[in-house]
């Protein structure tokens, strides 16, 4: 694979690219609160599903740091050898293709539900694809560099928007408690596991570690990502809590709306039209992320040279796939909330239990026969 | 990239310059209509009616320019089987698209109060134009049309004048508080609690003098409004209207009494009466299990100036009387929690004092026992009261003007 050592992204960039992804789908639909029973301890699911994130994202670094020089589906051709590894690999290009057009339908759903419900949302899937593929293709760094640009307004704003709704009179910190689950500890099963979906896009990770430019700085920072993004999500929860009650779970764009209703002195307002460029520019950078994992994914199975041609293609390929993979918003919160969350965790622990235990046996083997040799 | 193809991206992209705008759902500004004031009722004939003020942009005038002889707004109405088909039938009377991104007002007809309004916030929630944050009242003793009809004497746009009094009500009597769409949708999702908003209702002055000698320019304002208490609802229904001194009594349960004034009689004179105005005020429920019964006690904490003294105000070498008139502030704010607990438990039954909310947070696995219950048990649920009542600041003097013998 020669074009890994072409382009180069920082730690701080690998952190923004992380932290982008996995906050984007909360900041736009956050399925994870549709399936919370109990408002008041809906941070608790995030906390849970940050810690098993950890453990997720450690193996992926891991294997990675394994083979500096390889992307995940590099190594699994090593591992399993050619046919099987490119299978696999397959299944993992179609994943981040997947990923992208979810993220492009949403944000088109997002658009045209919030703000401009007349427009058809061809528009918007078109427009932004067209900018998110022109971003692809200008290659990883590129993107590294938006993203780092990008990441600290999102942080900062998402805080702003916190503290205001914290500040707003509507907020009720009494809806935070009881610390108390009347069904028990399986309330907190699904909503956990929805939220641990989302962290599992982090298996894009295993594309990008090769491409670090100081690939043992990957752990650190990818755990660094994690912990900030499980504190944004926890600090989430607690303000839509307290904002809105018993009525948090039944919102289907709780951080829009949340941002709508903040008023201070009747003066500051409309906080929403800010969340809103929030959705734009993030959602890109995440579907350029994981459209530029599916080209070079692809460009490697293939044996290619290059990996940017590839992209216009799977670029216009993401309008049908986007469109006709889900009948409109109700669909996207199902499958969302339903079939994805098994998927998405069945999908990633399988390729990485068959990647660790293929690295492993290997390991033992060559160890075994090296001290065979030695003896 | 080439050239070539970054010429051809930006010449796609630059339309988009050309479709930038004020662009709502499609149209220009200048072809909205914008909702400043909605009302929904139900007809005799189980229909729903809308209500709305649009305001009129041409004759809303600045200070510096010359006054118009035209309301700023323009009432229009419209009936439907939905609250959305009554809005969409507004549209045949309407030239322009009537948006609703700057609706601050909501109100409740009284037959749809009583009939439930789970249907309107649910409206007002879904819509992505409506902010759920803006105020709702209930209308007692009038028709929407009645309300929308009234104007302000100091205020050339009723929405304007509806706030107003939102303000001063709870800033300056504490007899009701301003509430909005979504603390109310909130309210009747929660467990153990139940909402209270206030109520307007229409002061008639038809029969009062308009005019009056040497006003070169008379405004003739025939009706107009005033907010009189809260209104009680059990789940979405309205259940019950609660005068000023009960809507001050749940206030002070609720810890959102802040300012009003209160009178008690003089400790040395009863025919001598002191009018104290509320300072901070803090409360809070606390709720026991005693003997396997549910019990709640509330702690209030008041703090107050004495304003007005009729008959001798000399107290500053007499403590004793201050204490005195503490107590007295103190059974004050206890007749008024009584009079709202009355009203609460016996008259509505319904908890507008959030005591099964409180049981929740401090008794989770208990209240999965008696939540099913709660609307038996709340009648004749044990309250106990702790009134702490202080008087602050003396005002600018510490003696009043001497009465005549």
């Amino acid at each position: 694979m020669n074009f890994v050592n072409k382009e180069k992204i920082s730690g701080y960039q690998l952190f923004s690219l992380l932290l982008i992804s996995r906050l984007v789908s909360a900041s736009l639909l956050n399925p994870t609160f549709n399936l919370i029973k109990t408002p008041a301890l809906s941070w608790v699911n995030e906390i849970i599903a940050g810690i098993l994130a950890i453990a997720l994202v450690g193996v992926i670094v891991y294997l990675g740091q394994k083979f500096p020089d390889k992307t995940i589906i590099g190594y699994a051709q090593i591992l399993l050898g050619s046919v099987t590894g490119k299978i696999l690999g397959v299944f993992l290009v179609l994943s981040f293709f997947l990923v992208a057009a979810t993220d492009m339908r949403i944000l088109g759903e997002t658009l045209i539900t919030t703000i401009l419900p007349e427009i058809p949302i061809l528009v918007f899937i078109i427009t932004t694809l067209i900018l998110v593929a022109w971003l692809s293709r200008s290659g990883l760094e590129a993107n590294g560099r938006v993203a780092g640009f990008l990441m600290p307004m999102m942080i900062i704003l998402l805080l702003l928007i916190g503290a205001l709704a914290c500040i707003c009179s509507i907020s009720d910190f009494s809806y935070l408690s009881p610390f108390f689950l009347p069904e028990g500890p399986r309330e907190l099963i699904l909503p956990t596991c929805s939220s641990l979906s989302s962290y599992a896009h982090f298996l894009v990770l295993g594309m990008i570690i090769p491409f670090v430019n100081v690939p043992s700085k990957s752990m650190p920072i990818s755990i660094g990502s994690i912990l900030m993004v499980a504190f944004l999500l926890t600090l989430q929860s607690l303000i839509v809590t307290a904002f809105f009650g018993p009525l948090m779970n039944t919102l289907t764009f709780p951080t829009f709306v949340l941002a709508q209703n903040i008023t201070l002195g009747d003066f500051f307002e409309r906080f929403e039209v800010m969340i809103a460029v929030l959705w734009n520019v993030s959602a890109g950078i995440k579907a350029a992320l994981f459209l530029w994992a599916a080209a070079v994914g692809l460009a490697e199975i293939l044996n290619l040279k290059r990996y940017d041609p590839l992209i216009y293609v799977l670029g216009a390929l993401l309008v049908p796939i986007s469109m006709l993979s889900y009948d409109g918003l109700m669909d996207v919160i199902n499958v969302l909330t339903g079939s994805m969350i098994v998927f998405t965790i069945s999908f990633v622990l399988f390729i990485l239990l068959t990647l660790l235990i293929a690295f492993e046996t290997r390991k033992y083997i060559e160890g075994r026969d090296s001290n065979g040799a030695q003896g | 990239m080439g050239l070539r193809a970054n010429v051809i991206l930006v010449c796609l992209l630059l339309p988009c310059l050309l479709c930038c705008g004020c662009r709502t759902a499609g149209f220009d500004i200048e072809e909205l209509g914008f909702v400043q004031i909605s009302a929904f009722d139900r007809t005799d004939d189980g229909l729903i009616q809308v209500s709305v003020q649009i305001a009129k942009p041409f004759a809303i005038t600045s200070s510096a320019g010359p006054p118009i002889d035209e309301k700023p707004y323009w009432t229009v109405s419209s009936t439907g089987q939905t609250c959305y088909q009554a809005i969409r039938n507004l549209s045949t009377q309407s030239p322009r698209i009537i948006f609703w991104g700057h609706n601050r007002l909501t109100l409740l007809g009284e037959n749809m109060a009583k009939s439930g309004v789970s249907e309107v916030l649910d409206l007002l929630q879904r819509n992505h134009e409506v902010r759920s944050s803006m105020d709702v009242m209930s209308v007692r003793n009038a028709s929407i049309d009645e309300v929308m009809a009234t104007m302000f004497e100091l205020e050339r746009q009723p929405v304007k004048g509806f706030f107003g009094l939102l303000w001063s009500i709870q800033r300056r009597n504490s007899t009701s508080f301003p509430q909005s769409v979504l603390e109310l949708s909130r309210k009747i999702e929660t467990e153990g609690m139940e909402p209270v908003i206030p109520s307007v209702e229409v002061v008639n002055r038809s029969d009062e003098e308009t005019a009056a000698p040497g006003q070169l320019r008379e405004e003739v304002v025939m009706d107009s409004v005033r907010i009189n208490g809260m209104a009680a609802f059990k789940e979405d229904k309205l259940v019950g209207w609660l005068a000023d001194r009960e809507s001050r009594g749940v206030l002070w349960v609720l810890g959102k009494a802040q300012r009003g004034i209160l009178v008690i009689r003089d400790p040395r004179d009863d025919n001598n009466l002191i009018s104290i105005r509320i300072g901070a005020s803090s409360s809070k429920i606390v709720p026991e299990i005693v003997d396997d019964r549910p019990v709640i006690r509330v702690v209030v904490e008041a703090e107050g100036d004495p304003l007005e003294i009729d008959g001798d105000a000399s107290f500053l070498h007499h403590p004793e009387i201050w204490a005195s008139m503490e107590r007295r502030m103190a059974a004050v704010i206890r007749n008024e929690i009584q009079m709202a607990l009355t009203a609460g438990q016996q008259q509505f039954q319904s908890d507008i004092f959030g005591f099964g909310r409180a049981f929740y947070s401090k008794y989770p696995h208990e209240w999965q026992l008696i939540k099913d219950n709660w609307d038996n048990i709340f009648p004749t649920l044990e309250v106990q009261l702790d009134i702490i009542a202080n008087l602050k600041e003396p005002g600018l003097t510490v003696e009043g003007v001497r009465q005549a013998q």
